[in-house]
């Protein structure tokens, strides 16, 4: 009965407080009758063999145990697909990006490279996507444990639910909202970069007047509203002819080119804000020039990272909206009905 | 390239646990308008051509009298203590609405396998 018994302690380690007295003792009992129903066809005692074997059979002690236990999933069915939508969305909205960042920066600035070990940026990065894991299983598993009062998944309409989006009608039209509040933003941003110059300085807030922008900047003033320009020609082109999606492609495509070019153009003109002529107590505002001037280079880092990635992305969907144009063009032309009867 | 269909036993026993499950719930509801206590319940479940291990009886034991539809009580016999479950009387009422739907679901399976 030894092995009996230092079966049922090791079940018993794994149960509930409350009913580790009553399994035990059911499942004692069950085991003792077993245990003689055998004895009595053999006539004998059990050997340790056929012990072993019985209990082998039971199965292990923590998953007899398990059995008893009222849930067996930290996260159920129910709520499985929304937990894997969120990870996914921090996955691919926040940790990629963060790692992209961290990758650029890594690359393309040696002053980053030198203050900063791959180790400790490795680990701060894995520490940032655990903690998230961890907040977010926690937050799901105390959903899923009371779950029951959450009354959204009970009363829902059907008729809330988002239009079927045709895929062959969106893939081939600009949409003309889209045409529309791109053309608007567009208009507005051109009109606020014009009067830049002169009402420009107000985003220095209390520093007007102490630090004024690098002269050399000014001739980047123009050649930054190319790439919109050229966006506003194509929201307008877009809007009288949606079909014509290989121009948003090529559109987007130079636009990001150019202002990639800009950019990394303008980058090289450190500092881009200096210490305005005879200003007083100019100690007091180097700091400040130092740290606008900062806000202005991890900016621009920033953009090229950016831009970079979306010039690699429209490359793609330029070659691709091309070469359905190619293979529109090859295609015999589509006979009308009307030409039938 | 041969297409050969392989069983697999896996996917058969995961399959077989998912149709004995509901099974199970009525056979031991149903077995149990006689008292019984878990071994002698098990034995006879067995003597019938339906064997229950004691990790799945127990916990289902527990489970349906949580749920209403067991009553148990603790005696002694044989000199050891034992747990004995019947059924109630939500246990009878429901026991009788699942062997209905049961015959339903019997029936239809039975015009759709003459039909196949």
């Amino acid at each position: 009965m030894e092995l009996l018994d230092r079966y049922l302690q090791a079940v018993r380690f794994w149960l509930p407080r409350a009913q580790q007295a009553d399994i035990i003792t059911e499942l004692g009992d069950d085991l003792r009758s077993q245990m003689e129903d055998k004895e009595s066809a053999l006539g004998r005692p059990l050997n340790e063999d056929e012990t072993v074997a019985l209990l082998q059979q039971t199965g292990h002690p923590m998953r007899v145990a398990g059995r008893y236990q009222p849930q067996q999933s930290l996260i159920g069915p129910t709520l499985f697909p929304l937990y894997r939508f969120v990870i996914k969305c921090i996955a691919f909205g926040y940790l990629a990006p963060w790692l992209l960042v961290w990758g650029g920066l890594l690359f393309f600035w040696p002053s980053y490279r030198a203050d900063h070990t791959v180790l400790g940026a490795w680990a701060s990065f894995w520490s940032l996507a655990f903690s998230f894991f961890g907040m977010i299983t926690i937050a799901f598993a105390v959903m899923e444990r009371y779950h029951t009062r959450i009354t959204w998944l009970n009363h829902w309409d059907p008729r809330k639910l988002p239009r079927v989006v045709e895929r062959k009608q969106r893939a081939s039209r600009v949409s003309r909202v889209e045409s529309v509040f791109g053309l608007v933003f567009s208009i507005i941003f051109a009109i606020w970069w014009l009067n830049l110059p002169r009402y420009g300085h107000w985003l220095l807030g209390p520093a007007d007047g102490m630090i004024a922008m690098n002269p050399a900047l000014r001739a980047y003033h123009l050649p930054f509203l190319v790439p919109t320009l050229i966006l506003i020609v194509q929201q307008c082109i877009n809007l009288f002819r949606p079909q014509w999606t290989w121009l948003r492609a090529i559109a987007l495509l130079v636009a990001n080119a150019a202002t990639l070019g800009v950019v990394q153009s303008a980058i090289n003109h450190y500092p881009y804000v200096m210490l305005a002529q005879g200003v007083k107590d100019a100690a007091r505002y180097a700091e400040a020039e130092f740290i606008v001037n900062q806000v202005f280079l991890w900016s621009f880092v920033c953009a090229v990272i950016g831009i970079s990635i979306a010039l690699i992305v429209h490359a793609f969907q330029t070659i691709r909206e091309l070469w359905r144009l190619f293979k529109r063009r090859q295609a015999p032309p589509a006979v009308q009905i009307s030409q039938i009867l | 390239m041969k297409n050969s269909i392989q069983f697999d036993a896996e996917l058969f026993e995961n399959l077989k646990l998912e149709l004995r499950r509901g099974c199970l719930i009525v056979a031991v509801l149903a077995q149990l308008k006689q008292e019984h206590y878990g071994y002698t319940l098990r034995k006879s479940l067995d003597d019938q051509g339906l064997a229950i291990d004691e990790g799945t009886l127990y916990p289902l034991l527990r489970r349906l009298e949580t749920q209403g539809l067991l009553a148990s009580e603790w005696r002694e016999e044989n000199k050891r203590k034992k747990r004995f479950y019947r059924l109630s009387a939500q246990g009878g009422l429901i026991l009788q609405q699942l062997l209905d739907e049961w015959h339903t679901i019997n029936a239809s399976l039975d015009r759709i396998l003459q039909e196949a």
